[in-house]
């Protein structure tokens, strides 16, 4: 019992999350509705999803779901017919159902109980229901008094003249086994309308010697009395779709289809009689038809199925609809066959067993550089070309459990399109949202902690960016504007950027703003780019109305530290009148850097290889040092700005006659060169983050420990960049020291453990 | 005089049909020429589609070694699902006969 609740926990579990997943498709469609209302793709999925959602809550008995997700496919089917085109009203109507189907969804996921909350809901979903059900025709008191009546099926038993469908359906023998229960799908047909009557079919039953309980031999012929349509009524089945036989009949047909029925199913010796009593057909008009076969087609009329099908169509005895649903069934097969192929290409994984995973390959990895650094200190030919091997197939495995927990950002940035929806509606402007490169792949940890940054630029785009329809058509610009979302890798980062078309920055505002605050000067003079970044100073803001979305002057210093925290970087461009655009510079994924390993005195460091530009050598009589640790040397023509490592870092040992330098880029154009006393090569590395004492460390970004188990420091090759070329000597100097004592006080002996 | 009854446990569904059928072919072999098998669905808590299957096939099975079978203590979940699903006078109108 325990057991099959867990299996049952479990399975809900999986169908909130692909609820979610369906939920997202839901605004999806919506909004390409929005902007191209013919898409009848887009109403497809729409119905599709709402569908399944209903379809699955059925299963696991959540009547509040399906009672309410009802309402909505119903709505939704009429479209999909045609009857019913979507106008703003109905579209803001169901992005409402959306919520709403989510916080039931929610209310059963988080077990709530409290009967006020539950009833206040309820209360909510009826008023929605009745709204939608305003676009059904019907009359409001009506969906009303069936959402509150005792039997849900009441809800939607329309007017007493409703036509009753014939249902036969024989399942296969492996339902059980599918997970199916035949008496759930029955259940569920209640939903939809009235089972007047249902007779059990018995008739498939083996022997009892070769009976196999666990195989289904069940068939049911069922009256239902709805007024659903027929391909409702079909989906009801679609989740056993294949693994039972359903024949419909519709209420206008005759004794034909019942002759039709009968013929397919030659075993069933009782099933004529069997339809009689469940008053599909009466006995007159059955015996009659069946004579009129008999004229018709001499000779063995239990003969096969298709013949008769065949004769009746010759006869004009088949209604197209008949024909239709065959067809309608024939088509469907291979697409769900198809999305459950597709599904079946995934594995479900919970992340602290991938999290797991990636931490054993990491500890692989330090190992594997172990066993290299042993195999060439052993001087052993043979070793060393295993180690080697061994080495590449460690990285090879590495890049495949790092590709485990990459996802696409594109499932970020759709979740931006309801933002930007809502948020332009209620700002009565009209945004497009454009999505670039939405395959672009990065580690999971990083799209879980990109998402509300990005959600702070998204609404500073919408409420500060673009302007109201009448501000831009008088700018000469088109009334709609576009806020572009984009993601590209580039040099083992992954770039992400924030644009619109909209006002853009004003650097003057923006100082004058600044001066205002204090955070700048009176006489100091700032590039176009250094007043941009001012939007990131803390209690900041310029906006002149303060709304409810942004201007409250919390945000873009929270923006900036949250993807400074991912060892990202955040750079602003804009152009007064004609936009702005955000880029946020981020590291593929958090675990494991490819780094270059260097020497100064005792000490190892280690340098992120993508930040790496190129080593020269440190000629003394080129480099002009000051008395600190900074200087600057010519490189080709260009100033280069210089960072002595070894005094930054306070680094005990002797120093080599001739030093290196390692040229490195830090933010996007920023470069400067790091003195270093040895070049060490590549090396493959698993971060380590510093403890909590170091975490606020300049320049610093974690540690690993070396094949040789040295602890060597990971370098923040931006903190140091910013540090070699900020030109405020005297806070140069200040943070300097304050490097430096930081590092004393961390030992800086315990990673020249090597002396 | 009479045997024992089958007694079904708490799970009448798919899980458990498997062993319920041996349950019930054992009965079934071991009735030597008595005339009524009496199954207690008292302690059944769960039932589903499987389950009513296997009583059903019971029933025809029994049926045509001419024994019939008894249904005691049936709970209201059985007893609904078997009129709901039309079948319940079929299972029971042997016990008139």
């Amino acid at each position: 019992m325990s057991d099959s609740d867990g299996l049952y926990d479990d399975a809900l579990l999986i169908f909130f999350d692909e609820a979610r997943e369906m939920l997202q498709h839901i605004e999806d469609a919506l909004l390409q509705l929005e902007s191209a209302p013919q898409d009848d793709e887009a109403v497809n999925a729409l119905f599709r999803a709402a569908h399944t959602i209903k379809g699955t809550s059925g299963i696991f008995n959540l009547n509040r779901v399906v009672k309410f997700t009802h309402q909505v496919e119903s709505v939704l089917d009429k479209v999909r017919k045609g009857g019913l085109s979507i106008d703003l009203g109905l579209s803001e109507a169901l992005f409402a159902s959306c919520d709403m189907i989510a916080s039931l969804l929610g209310q059963v996921e988080t077990k709530c109980a409290d009967p006020a909350e539950l009833a206040a809901t309820d209360k909510a979903a009826d008023v929605l229901a009745e709204r939608l059900g305003a676009y059904l025709g019907q009359a409001p008191s009506n969906a009303v008094d069936g959402q509150h009546s005792e039997e849900p099926a009441a809800g939607f038993t329309q007017a007493a003249g409703e036509a009753v469908w014939h249902l036969s359906v024989r399942f296969h023998q492996n339902t059980f086994l599918s997970g199916f229960d035949p008496l759930t799908v029955i259940e569920y047909l209640k939903t939809i309308g009235e089972i007047t009557s249902i007779f059990t079919i018995t008739d498939g039953f083996p022997e009892w010697d070769k009976f196999d309980a666990e195989n289904c031999y069940l068939g049911f012929e069922i009256r239902l009395k709805t007024g659903a349509a027929k391909a409702e009524i079909e989906s009801a089945f679609e989740f056993v779709a294949d693994d039972c036989d359903l024949r419909l009949i519709p209420p206008t047909r005759r004794a034909a289809d019942f002759i039709a029925l009968i013929n397919e199913l030659p075993n069933e010796l009782r099933l004529g009689d069997i339809l009689v009593a469940c008053g599909a057909v009466t006995r007159e008009a059955l015996d009659k038809a069946l004579e009129v076969q008999h004229e018709i087609a001499p000779g063995p009329v239990r003969k096969t199925g298709s013949a008769i099908g065949e004769i009746l169509v010759a006869q004009k005895k088949v209604n197209p609809e008949v024909v239709e649903a065959a067809l309608d069934r024939q088509a469907k097969m291979p697409a769900s066959g198809q999305a459950r192929q597709e599904g079946g290409l995934f594995v479900r994984v919970p992340a602290d067993k991938l999290d797991e995973l990636i931490n054993l390959v990491g500890e692989l990895v330090i190992c594997g550089a172990s066993a290299s650094l042993q195999a060439v200190n052993a001087q052993d030919a043979g070793l060393i070309g295993t180690t080697q091997q061994l080495s590449r197939l460690v990285e090879e495995i590495r890049n495949g459990a790092l590709g485990l927990r990459m996802v696409r950002i594109g499932e970020t940035f759709v979740r931006y399109r309801r933002v930007v929806h809502d948020v332009s509606t209620e700002l009565g402007k009209t945004v497009n949202l454009v999505i670039e490169g939405a395959d672009t792949e990065l580690d999971k940890s990083v799209v879980e902690k990109i998402g509300d940054p990005l959600m702070h630029l998204v609404r500073n785009s919408l409420d500060h960016g673009i302007e109201l329809p009448n501000v831009r058509v008088a700018a000469g610009k088109p009334p709609d504007g576009t806020i572009c979302l984009s993601a590209r890798h580039d040099s083992g980062n992954i770039v992400i950027q924030v644009s619109d078309d909209g006002k853009g920055l004003d650097g003057e505002k923006l100082l004058a703003k600044g001066r205002e605050k204090g955070l700048v000067s009176e006489n100091q003079i700032l590039t176009e780019a250094e007043k941009f970044d001012l939007i990131f100073a803390p209690g900041f803001s310029t906006a002149e109305k303060v709304t409810n979305l942004s201007g409250r002057g919390v945000g873009m210093d929270v923006v900036r530290k949250n993807i400074e925290a991912l060892r990202g970087s955040v750079k602003i461009s804009s152009v007064l009148g004609q936009g702005t655009a955000i880029e946020i510079r981020l590291p593929l994924t958090l675990a494991i850097i490819d780094g270059f390993l260097v020497k100064i005195g005792d000490g190892a460091f280690v340098i992120p290889l993508h930040a790496v530009l190129e080593c020269i050598d440190a000629e003394p009589e080129m480099m002009n040092l000051n008395q600190q640790s900074a200087g600057f040397i010519k490189l080709r023509g260009e100033v280069l700005p210089l960072l002595d490592l070894r005094s930054v870092f306070s680094c005990q040992g002797r120093k080599p006659a001739k030093q290196r330098i390692v040229v490195v880029r830090g933010g996007a154009d920023a470069k400067a060169g790091l003195i270093v006393d040895r070049l060490d090569g590549e090396y493959q590395t698993v971060i380590k983050p510093l403890g909590k004492l170091f975490r606020n460390l300049n320049g610093i970004s974690g540690s690993t420990v070396l094949g040789s188990g040295e602890v060597a420091l990971i370098l923040d090759v931006g903190a140091l960049v910013k540090l070699a070329t900020h030109h405020k000597n005297d806070e140069a100097n200040e943070r300097q020291k304050m490097l430096m004592r930081d590092l004393q006080l961390m030992g800086v002996n315990n990673f020249n453990r090597g002396s | 005089m009479s045997m024992k009854p089958v007694v079904i446990n708490s799970s009448f569904t798919i899980e458990n049909v498997g062993d319920i059928q041996e349950q019930m072919r054992s009965a079934l072999s071991r009735h030597n020429g008595e005339q009524k098998i009496d199954v207690d669905l008292s302690e059944v808590t769960e039932f589903d589609g499987a389950g009513m299957q296997l009583l059903l096939a019971f029933h025809q099975a029994t049926q045509k070694m001419g024994v019939q079978i008894q249904l005691n203590n049936m709970p209201e979940l059985v007893s609904a699902a078997l009129t709901r699903y039309n079948v319940m006078n079929q299972l029971t109108a042997q016990e008139r006969l």
